[in-house]
């Protein structure tokens, strides 16, 4: 198949599920809370009417609805998700302002993940029933059993409280001017300004929330990573590989791994969600000043509209970063190519 | 009244499945370590009055913030609350809660994914194109918005729990059935006149379990992780309740009193990496292939 054509199916595949996400949040939003006003103005506004007429007629909700619908799409289309009850300030804002710093953390930990979880599921298959293999099946365990924000509490206790290995919550110690703003990202904004001793200090500060985050992705690649590799060391063409007198370095690499990194690419897409989520669940405890904070604080705020936006935006990363994932497969995956 | 007795027709071989299975089971350690951590929880959970030191409600605010000793094994809380006992009594509310989701999420989900794989077409169209929409969210995001939605409490917080994870049964229990439906033996059943509703509870549905409970060992960490997880958010129970993810997160304000959140934070962790032992186990003995 061409690319073209390939790529015109992913994006023919995709606009309905964004589409149907907006349904399932409009449902959520609408539908589930016994009386939307209630749950998306602070209480001082329930008691003013003005306010409440003005919410009603902005998000139609006297008309039917699937007018209403209509009516939040094209609210959504032009960056509008309502209004926090907490910060006050318009969803959408809020947002941006706090985006950066989570993309930043969820994309150090997939750096983290990915080539330290193939390696250690490649050597758990390649070694199997071997004591390497063990450590590497229980590590992989813990990873996806422990609640992230325990780890992160333990991680913090220790390596900062207690040690003082590295720098403790925030993204940049307080007497340190952050770099100047390029791209929101603190590491790659020191580095473009040639600032050196800023960069190390960013980087202390991003090594605990990052390793912690990747610790439940580690653990499901690994895990998928070893059971793929498993299924294709057995198959007839490793024997012919051996049988060619090829070295065992290249058979497991070239004609093993390869093969088996297929299901790892779809696994290491699907992952990336539960990084947003575990971001939710561990920016407070380091004081990252990211959208997992600003929806935690929402969250325990009860401020639903904040919850509702977060929500939708981390959906939408998700469709994204898989929509993505599913170009790499072109690439990978040469059956794709062939049919 | 007719009976379409099977087990002639097909070579019935599930008691010896079972056999098998336990042979098995008894042989892997892992999954015997996290059988009996398990079942340590369920005890607790039956007997917590029974062993617990203290009332998990009862505040003391002159013993409040100690850290462990012989008296309060776990320490004490903010307001003097001894952890220990909490932490036992809060099994009775996660392992319930856990089990009612996974329950009803199981049952929910095999029910719709049976009907949808047996009767094909349009029904089994829209079927998957909705579970595929419940799929596009990662499943805390999902679960945060619903909770939030239906207001922060145990109950709603165990719907949540259902509504999140029912898709994956029905996907699985219809890939099953779609491949069962139209093996010899249940052609066979058909052929001698049976009812659809007893092709499908009677020859169907009991072949096509084994998958369904594998994931069900899989996925109940996952559903107790969410549940504390979603608490630990402040949309589970009241603060007050001797709820794990909870108190975890009360606990990151007492981030030096280090037992405030350590000790409920390894009830979890402790529940569910028992559970995904078994789960594991579970599955590299069914799915031989990985053998």
């Amino acid at each position: 198949m061409a690319f073209q054509l390939y790529l015109l199916r992913r994006i023919m595949f995709t606009i309905p599920l964004l589409l149907g996400i907006t349904v399932a949040a409009f449902f959520i939003a609408n539908a589930i809370p016994a009386d939307p006003i209630n749950a998306n103005l602070p209480q001082n506004a329930l008691n003013n009417e003005e306010m409440v007429a003005a919410f009603r007629a902005k998000w139609g909700l006297d008309k039917p609805l699937h007018e209403q619908y209509v009516t939040y799409l094209g609210n959504l289309l032009q960056g509008d998700m309502g209004t926090s009850i907490k910060t006050r300030q318009p969803i959408a804002e809020d947002i941006r302002k706090f985006l950066p710093a989570t993309i930043e953390l969820a994309v150090t930990a997939i750096l983290i993940s990915v080539p330290l979880g193939i390696f250690l599921g490649a050597i758990s298959a390649i070694w199997r029933n071997k004591i390497i293999d063990y450590v590497v099946r229980t590590f992989a365990l813990v990873g996806v059993s422990f609640p992230v924000y325990l780890l992160a509490l333990i991680a913090l206790s220790l390596f900062h409280a207690r040690w003082g290995l590295v720098a403790g919550p925030g993204r940049i110690d307080f007497a340190m001017e952050p770099p100047p703003d390029v791209t929101g990202f603190f590491t790659i904004d020191s580095i473009l300004a040639g600032d050196w001793s800023t960069l190390r200090n960013v980087v202390s500060h991003m090594l605990l929330p990052s390793i912690v985050l990747a610790s439940y992705p580690l653990g499901i690649i690994a895990r998928v990573t070893r059971s793929s590799l498993l299924e294709v060391l057995a198959q007839d063409y490793m024997r012919t590989a051996r049988a060619k007198g090829l070295p065992e370095f290249a058979v497991i690499f070239r004609h093993g791994l390869s093969n088996a990194l297929i299901p790892v690419i779809t696994i290491i897409g699907l992952s990336f969600g539960n990084l947003l989520a575990g971001s939710i669940l561990i920016e407070s405890i380091y004081a990252w000043p990211g959208l997992g904070r600003y929806a935690f604080r929402a969250s325990t705020s009860q401020d639903f509209p904040a919850i509702m936006g977060v929500s939708l935006v981390i959906a939408f990363i998700y469709v994204g970063v898989n929509f993505l994932v599913d170009i790499l497969y072109y690439f990978f995956d040469p059956r794709i190519r062939e049919t | 009244m007719t009976s379409y007795t099977t087990s002639s027709i097909q070579g019935y071989e599930k008691p010896k499945r079972l056999q098998r299975l336990f042979l098995e089971l008894r042989r892997n350690p892992i999954v015997i370590a996290g059988l009996i951590v398990v079942l340590v929880w369920l005890i607790i959970a039956l007997l917590a009055p029974y062993i617990a030191p203290f009332e998990p409600l009862k505040q003391d605010l002159l013993v409040r913030l100690q850290s462990p000793d012989s008296e309060h094994y776990f320490g004490t809380d903010e307001l003097g609350r001894d952890i220990f006992s909490r932490v036992l009594y809060g099994s009775r509310i996660t392992i319930p809660a856990a089990f009612m989701a996974i329950m009803t999420a199981s049952l929910v989900g095999s029910s719709v994914g049976a009907l949808a794989g047996y009767m094909g077409g349009i029904p089994d169209e829209i079927l998957m194109r909705f579970t595929e929409l419940f799929m596009a969210f990662p499943i805390i995001i999902l679960a945060m918005a619903i909770a939030a939605a239906l207001g922060p409490s145990v109950r709603n917080l165990v719907l949540t729990l259902v509504v999140v994870t029912w898709p994956n049964y029905a996907r699985i229990m219809r890939g099953s059935v779609l491949e069962i439906k139209n093996r010899e033996y249940v052609k066979a059943v058909r052929s001698i006149g049976a009812p659809h509703w007893y092709i499908l509870l009677h020859t169907i549905i009991p072949n096509a379990l084994a998958p369904i409970i594998v994931y069900m060992t899989l996925d109940i960490g996952i559903v107790i992780i969410t549940f504390a997880g979603l608490s630990f958010l402040g949309l589970g129970p009241e603060p007050t309740s001797p709820e794990w993810g909870r108190m975890v997160s009360i606990g990151i304000d007492f981030f030096d009193q280090w037992w405030m959140w350590l000790f409920p934070g390894l009830a979890i962790a402790s529940l569910v990496l028992a559970l995904n032992f078994i789960g594991d186990g579970l599955r590299d003995i069914i799915d031989p292939h990985l053998r």
